[in-house]
C-alpha cells in the first residue's frame, strides 16, 4: 500500500467518525432543542389562556372551534397539570401518525356579576406536534453525507496532485536507489529536488552508498591479500620441504616427518582456500550467473569419482533427467557437486550405497553410513566435523550452504534409517522453482 | 630449457631455482617486474615462470611483453590469486598455464615436461623411462613396444611419475595432480595405493621391472 493510500485511508476513517459522531450530537442536540421549544410554546400559551380566563371570567365561545389543538370542556373537580408525549393521527395525511405534546392543566374561575355563585372548573388540553425525527434524521443524514463526498473527492484531488508532484522526487530516488550494485563504481545519480528533506534523503542515501561500495572494496582488496600473504609462505615451506624430500641418505623417520609437514602444509592450503572462497561467495563476488547444464555436469563428477565409487565397493543408483538447465554460478557449480558426492562417498560405510537422482529444480543425493555425530541443526556450521576423521576440514557442508544461500537453492538434510538424504531444490534457468 | 623465473619471495624463489637446476635448466631468476622486464630485453628464454603480484609492476604486463617479443617462450603464471577472473585474463594473453600457490614442485615440473612436450623444444613428443613409452596425442602407453591398457587416472598417474624420474611424489602432490585441490579429502591416499598396485599389476604383465618405489608413509619414486 503506498503512503499516500495509507494516508488517505487514515483521513477517510478519521473523516467518516466525525461525521458519524458529529451527526449523531447533532441529531440529538436538535432534537432536545426542538422539544424544549414546544413546551416552552405549550406554557406560554396556558400563561395566556389562564391570564384572558381570570381576567374575563368566562369562557369565549369562539375558542374551541378555531383549532383542533385546543380542548376546554368544564369540570367538577380542579384538574391537576400534567404534560405528556402522544401519538395522534395526522389531520393532514390519513393514515400517518404524529407525535404530539399534550399539555393538560386547569382553570378555576368565578362567573363574572354572580358573587354568590360556586367556582367553575375548567380543564384544558392544549396540544402541539412534534417535529418529525424521521424527517430531522434524514436531513442530518443528507446534509452531512454530502459533506463526506465532498471531502473524499477533495482528498483523492490533493492526493494525486501530491503523489505526482510532492512525492516524484522521491519515487525517482527510490528507483534509483533500486539499481545501486555494489560492485560498480560510479556513484548513484539522483534527480534534482527542491524539497529540504528529499535533498537530505539523497545526500544521506549518496554518503550511505559510497561508504557501502568503499568498505566492500576493501574487503575484496584484503580478502586477495590475504589470500597472497598466506598463499605466498605456503608455497614457500612446501616447495623447500619438497627438495628437502629429495636429499639423498634421509632416515624412514625423516622421510615420513617431512611428509607429514607436508601433508599438514597442504591441508593448511586447502583450508585457506576454502576460508577465502567462503569469503568471497559472501562478497557475492561470484554475481555472474549462467545456464548450467547440471546434468552434464552430474554425470561428468559420477565419472571423475566413479574409480573411487568402485574402489569403495559403493552401488551406485542414478536416474539423472537430461538436460536440466540450471541458473548459477558454473565455478560455485562445480565445487557444490563435487562436495555433495565426495561427502556422500566419504562418509558411506564398506560396500554402502549412493542413490543420485536428478529432476528439473530438484537434486537429491542418498547415500548409506553411520547416524551423523553432530546435531543436525549444526551441520551445516563451519569446523563442525566428525572428530575421528583427521582428513576432513570440516567446511564442506558449510561451503554447500553458503553456495546455496548465495543461488537461491534450498537445501535440506535427513538421516532416517540408515540414509543420509540431501535434497537441493533449485530455480531452473527460466527462474522457475 | 633456458628459464626465467619471476618471483618476489626470495625463499621460494630459490626453492625453485634450486629444484629445476636439479632437473638440469638453466635458470635465471628477476625479484620484480622491473628486473625481470630488462631480463626479456637481453636474453631470450625457453620458459618463463611468472608470478602476478610483484613489487613495482604486474606481472601480466610481462606475459603481454612476452607475447609481444618472444612469441616462441612458453608462459606459466604462478600466483597466490585463485580468482577466475585472473586465471582467463592470464590464458587469454598467452599464457600457456597457470599454477596457483601453494603448488608441489613436481607439479610444476610435470606442467613444464607437458608444455616442453607440446613445443617440442625437444624434438620428441614421447615420455620415455626404460621400456616404457607414452604416447601423449594418442595417449598411448607401451612397454617394450607392446601396448598396455590403463584407466584414464592409471595413465595420467603414470606420466605423473615419468615427468618426475627420480623424485619423491608425496601421495598429497600426487593425488591432488589426478583430482583437484579444491575438495575436501576422500581417503584418497588409500584410494591412491589401490590405483598405483593396479598400474604395478598392468606394467609388470608386460614384463617391465618394478620401477615405481614405495617410500613408506610418504610416497613414491620412480627410479631405475
Amino acid at each position: 500500500m503506498k503512503l499516500i493510500h495509507k494516508a488517505t485511508r487514515s483521513f477517510l476513517i478519521a473523516c467518516l467518525l466525525v461525521a458519524g459522531l458529529g451527526g449523531v450530537f447533532c441529531f440529538f442536540l436538535l432534537k432536545k432543542i426542538f422539544s424544549e421549544e414546544a413546551t416552552e410554546q405549550l406554557y406560554a400559551q396556558k400563561k395566556k389562556l389562564t391570564a384572558h380566563l381570570h381576567q374575563t371570567r368566562q369562557m369565549p365561545e369562539n375558542w374551541y372551534a378555531l383549532t383542533d389543538s385546543l380542548a376546554v370542556v368544564r369540570v367538577k373537580e380542579p384538574v391537576a397539570e400534567t404534560l405528556t408525549d402522544t401519538v395522534l393521527a395526522n389531520p393532514l395525511e390519513p393514515g400517518e401518525m404524529l407525535d404530539y405534546r399534550i399539555l393538560t392543566f386547569g382553570v378555576s374561575v368565578l362567573p363574572l356579576g354572580n358573587p354568590a355563585s360556586e367556582t367553575r372548573h375548567y380543564k384544558i388540553t392544549i396540544q402541539n406536534p412534534l417535529y418529525e425525527t424521521e424527517d430531522l434524521s434524514m436531513a442530518i443524514f443528507t446534509v452531512f453525507a454530502g459533506l463526506i463526498i465532498a471531502l473524499v473527492l477533495a482528498l483523492l484531488l490533493v492526493n494525486y496532485w501530491l503523489s505526482n508532484r510532492l512525492w516524484l522526487p522521491f519515487y525517482k530516488t527510490l528507483d534509483t536507489l533500486s539499481k545501486f550494485r555494489i560492485n560498480e563504481e560510479q556513484p548513484l545519480a539522483f534527480a534534482p529536488t527542491t524539497t529540504i528533506e528529499f535533498q537530505a534523503l539523497q545526500t544521506n542515501l549518496d554518503q550511505l552508498t559510497r561508504l557501502v561500495r568503499q568498505e566492500y572494496a576493501s574487503l575484496k582488496t584484503f580478502t586477495e591479500n590475504a589470500s597472497h600473504e598466506l598463499q605466498t609462505p605456503l608455497a614457500v615451506i612446501s616447495s623447500n620441504l619438497e627438495q628437502l624430500l629429495q636429499a639423498p641418505n634421509l632416515t624412514q623417520s625423516q622421510l615420513e616427518q617431512i611428509g607429514g609437514l607436508l601433508d599438514t602444509t597442504g591441508r593448511l592450503a586447502r583450508m585457506n582456500q576454502t576460508l577465502l572462497l567462503l569469503t568471497k561467495i559472501d562478497n557475492r563476488q561470484f554475481g555472474t550467473q549462467e545456464r548450467v547444464d547440471f546434468s552434464a555436469s552430474l554425470n561428468e563428477k559420477m565419472t571423475l569419482w566413479e574409480a573411487l565409487i568402485q574402489h569403495k565397493g559403493i552401488t551406485v543408483d542414478q536416474q539423472i533427467e537430461p538436460d536440466v538447465d540450471i541458473l548459477v554460478n558454473p565455478h560455485l557449480a562445480d565445487v557444490l557437486l563435487n562436495n555433495l558426492l565426495t561427502n556422500a562417498i566419504k562418509h558411506n560405510l564398506p560396500n554402502g550405497r549412493i542413490s543420485v537422482a536428478l529432476f528439473p529444480q530438484k537434486l537429491i543425493i542418498r547415500n548409506t553410513g553411520n547416524p551423523p555425530t553432530v546435531p543436525i541443526g549444526q551441520l551445516w556450521e563451519r569446523f563442525q566435523k566428525d572428530s575421528t576423521d583427521q582428513s576432513s576440514l570440516g567446511l564442506g557442508l558449510a561451503l554447500v550452504a553458503k553456495i546455496c544461500q548465495s543461488s537461491g537453492f534450498q537445501v535440506s538434510y535427513e538421516y532416517a534409517q540408515g540414509w543420509h538424504e540431501v535434497v537441493l531444490a533449485m530455480a531452473d534457468s527460466t527462474g522457475q522453482r | 630449457m633456458k628459464i626465467l623465473l619471476v618471483e618476489d619471495e626470495k625463499s621460494l624463489a630459490a626453492a625453485i631455482l634450486d629444484f629445476l637446476r636439479a632437473e638440469g635448466h638453466v635458470c635465471e631468476w628477476a625479484a620484480d617486474a622491473q628486473a625481470a622486464d630488462e631480463k626479456i630485453d637481453v636474453y631470450e628464454y625457453d620458459c618463463a615462470l611468472v608470478d602476478i603480484m610483484l613489487p613495482n609492476g604486474s606481472g601480466l604486463d610481462l606475459v603481454r611483453k612476452l607475447k609481444e617479443t618472444q612469441s616462441r617462450s612458453g608462459i606459466i603464471i604462478i600466483s597466490a590469486k585463485n580468482s577466475l577472473d585472473d586465471k582467463v585474463q592470464g590464458l587469454d594473453l598467452g599464457a600457456d598455464d597457470y599454477l596457483t600457490k601453494p603448488f608441489h614442485l613436481s607439479e610444476l615440473n610435470a606442467r613444464l615436461n607437458a608444455l616442453r612436450r607440446r613445443r617440442q623444444f625437444d624434438g620428441s613428443p614421447e615420455i620415455v623411462f626404460g621400456p616404457i613409452k607414452v604416447l601423449p596425442d594418442a595417449k598411448e602407453v607401451r612397454v617394450s613396444g607392446q601396448p598396455v591398457t590403463l584407466t584414464r587416472k592409471e595413465y595420467d598417474l603414470l606420466v605423473y611419475l615419468m615427468s618426475n624420474p627420480g623424485r619423491v611424489l608425496t601421495k598429497g602432490a600426487i593425488s591432488e595432480h589426478l583430482y583437484g585441490d579444491d575438495i575436501d579429502q576422500v581417503d584418497r591416499f588409500d584410494f591412491l595405493y589401490s590405483q598405483m598396485k593396479n598400474l604395478r599389476k598392468k606394467l609388470a604383465e608386460q614384463g617391465c621391472p618394478d620401477y615405481i618405489q614405495t617410500i613408506y608413509g610418504v610416497g613414491y619414486k620412480l627410479t631405475a
